[in-house]
């Protein structure tokens, strides 16, 4: 069974209608995303569950922002988060695992990060399930949010109790979304049954060009089921532009509007027909600057795909 | 959780430049217990010079002191940001500072005689001293030697890697059972320490592994060591 509420779907595209004729100013400007995909502007993809249109690069926090309260590293996260929604970002993912980066994210969004298009996701992370609900509320004080749109369950760390809250917290509108996270293709024949029997809205796993396991089994039923798909690890920490580090583009890089490495490797994972989002983290302004100058060309095929992880793998 | 397939990288959730930028932060905070930790460092290198044992229990109980000071300051209050088992460290730190405490205040008897048959104090290998002095002295040394900057200097006494080596040098001065167990929570943060640094692919990974390496043999050839003329070094 696939889980989507239609009567949701048509409320949002109802909402969005008012919003646009200018009927209902206050609820878009509450509505963190659009509802109908951009013509211009960066790559967006549907969650399946609801519609909604999400920016298709997003950005992770692991390492990058747990800064602590070093004002330098804070000022550097402000231009990056400012760099982030310039270039058209939405989905910030985090987790309470990942040490201050919640509290950093709390003091570096900027005022109007809603209206900019932020879309808000973080995990629950204790291996209590009766702790969950004050942890959730921990992060959501941090983020300094009222909201926040997507909740998952992390490294599928009591999962069965976590879903419980969060498919409760959904019902009652506490939240948008719900999911389920794994990384480093770890545990995948267990998140293959919760796709197949729980209804979250979203998978996060690692999937890169190097680590392609998810394209066997996880990635098509993510689409057979409706599952929107947060890519993680889009450079596997950093390893795969290490290594491309110096080396040429090959031709086909202008065919899809790249011009380094790394943006080609990024569009390698968007442009799989089942990814929703990627992730990718960084600490350096440049490099978020580069990371959403990716996929703004025409999406590579099949077959280009299957050469871009080939001469990847070559290097 | 399946922990067996997470590697150490996936433990340390900050990076180089913010774990630097964490002890240059804590240094800058705490400039008088950093001071003050280098003097204790120095005054524990003459109290230990001389090798009499009143004056090695004063050595542990300093110790104890810059143990729970760490565990506060430093774990609790500084690194408690960035890592959720910074409190679980704190603990381990400040059961260790109890335990030096405890050691100071229990006479040293027995195995543990104050005085040799020959009337001269325990001794212990001239090495060990040079560890604490390796500890103190070298330590922050060999840091800025590599490129860090001054103001990120891990010293002895506030910063937890050059104390838990100092430790590791006074375990092996110490006469008698209890030494032993002095050991395992400094060596199990050396080891922390050199994999936290290998993950971060800094030049001086391998340091914190010496003194648990060095401490071990030093304390047992002290246990064996037949007495005789003292062979400590001079006092300082």
């Amino acid at each position: 069974m696939s889980y989507f509420d239609p009567n949701r779907r048509r409320l949002l595209y109802a909402a969005t209608g008012l919003a646009a004729a200018g009927v209902m100013p206050a609820l878009v400007s509450a509505a963190p995303a659009s509802r109908q995909a951009p013509s211009a502007g960066p790559l967006t993809r549907p969650i399946p569950s609801s519609g909604e249109w999400l920016p298709a690069i997003g950005m992770g926090t692991w390492i990058t922002f747990n800064v602590g309260d070093n004002p330098d590293a804070l000022a550097v996260r402000r231009q990056i988060l400012d760099a982030f929604f310039d270039a058209g970002g939405g989905m910030i993912d985090s987790s309470p695992m990942y040490g201050s980066a919640e509290a950093v994210l709390g003091r570096t969004l900027p005022a109007d990060a809603r209206e900019r298009g932020l879309f808000a996701a973080t995990k629950v992370w204790t291996g209590d399930g009766d702790a969950g609900p004050a942890e959730i509320e921990t992060s959501r004080r941090l983020w300094d949010l009222p909201r926040l749109d997507l909740l998952q369950v992390h490294n599928l760390l009591a999962w069965e109790a976590h879903l419980e809250t969060l498919k409760a917290m959904r019902a009652d509108g506490r939240v948008r979304y719900i999911g389920i996270t794994t990384s480093h293709g770890r545990r995948h024949r267990e998140l293959e049954r919760i796709m197949e029997q729980e209804p979250i809205d979203f998978v996060q796993l690692t999937y890169n060009a190097v680590d392609r396991e998810a394209e066997r089994r996880l990635l098509p039923l993510a689409r057979e089921r409706g599952i929107a798909v947060i890519a993680n690890r889009p450079y596997r920490g950093g390893d795969l532009p290490e290594r491309a580090a110096g080396r040429p583009l090959p031709g086909w890089g202008r065919e899809i509007g790249c011009e380094t490495w790394p943006q080609a490797l990024l569009t390698f994972v968007v442009a799989h027909p089942a990814v929703t989002c990627a992730i990718p983290a960084t600490s350096r302004v440049d490099h978020m600057r580069e990371n959403m100058a990716a996929a703004r060309g025409p999406l590579p095929d099949a077959a280009l795909r299957r050469r871009i992880a080939a001469d990847f793998a070559a290097l | 959780m399946d922990w067996l397939g997470y590697s150490p990288a996936d433990m340390v959730p900050f990076s180089g430049e913010t774990w630097r930028a964490l002890i240059a932060g804590y240094n800058d905070d705490h400039v008088p217990a950093v001071i003050g930790g280098m003097a204790l460092g120095l005054a524990l290198l003459r109290l230990t010079a001389g090798g009499a044992p009143r004056l090695l229990r004063a050595t542990l109980a300093l110790l104890g002191l810059c143990w729970l000071w760490i565990a506060w300051a430093f774990l609790h209050q500084a690194l408690g940001m960035l890592l959720w088992a910074a409190d679980w460290l704190a603990w381990a730190f400040a059961a260790q500072g109890a335990l030096l405490l405890l050691c100071a205040a229990v006479p040293l008897t027995g195995e543990t005689t104050t005085r040799t048959r020959s009337g001269s104090p325990p001794r212990y290998p001239p090495a060990a001293w040079w560890l604490l002095a390796a500890a103190v002295l070298l330590w922050p040394a060999l840091e800025l030697a590599v490129g860090r900057d001054w103001t990120a200097l891990g010293w002895f006494g506030s910063a937890p890697d050059a104390t838990a080596a100092g430790t590791l040098a006074v375990a092996a001065m110490t006469p008698g059972g209890r030494a032993w167990l002095l050991l395992p929570v400094p060596v199990l943060w050396c080891l922390v320490s050199s994999a936290m640094l290998g993950v971060f692919e800094a030049p001086l990974w391998w340091l914190p592994l010496m003194p648990p390496l060095l401490a071990g043999p030093l304390r047992w050839l002290g246990r064996r060591r037949p007495q005789g003329p003292s062979t400590l070094p001079p006092s300082v």
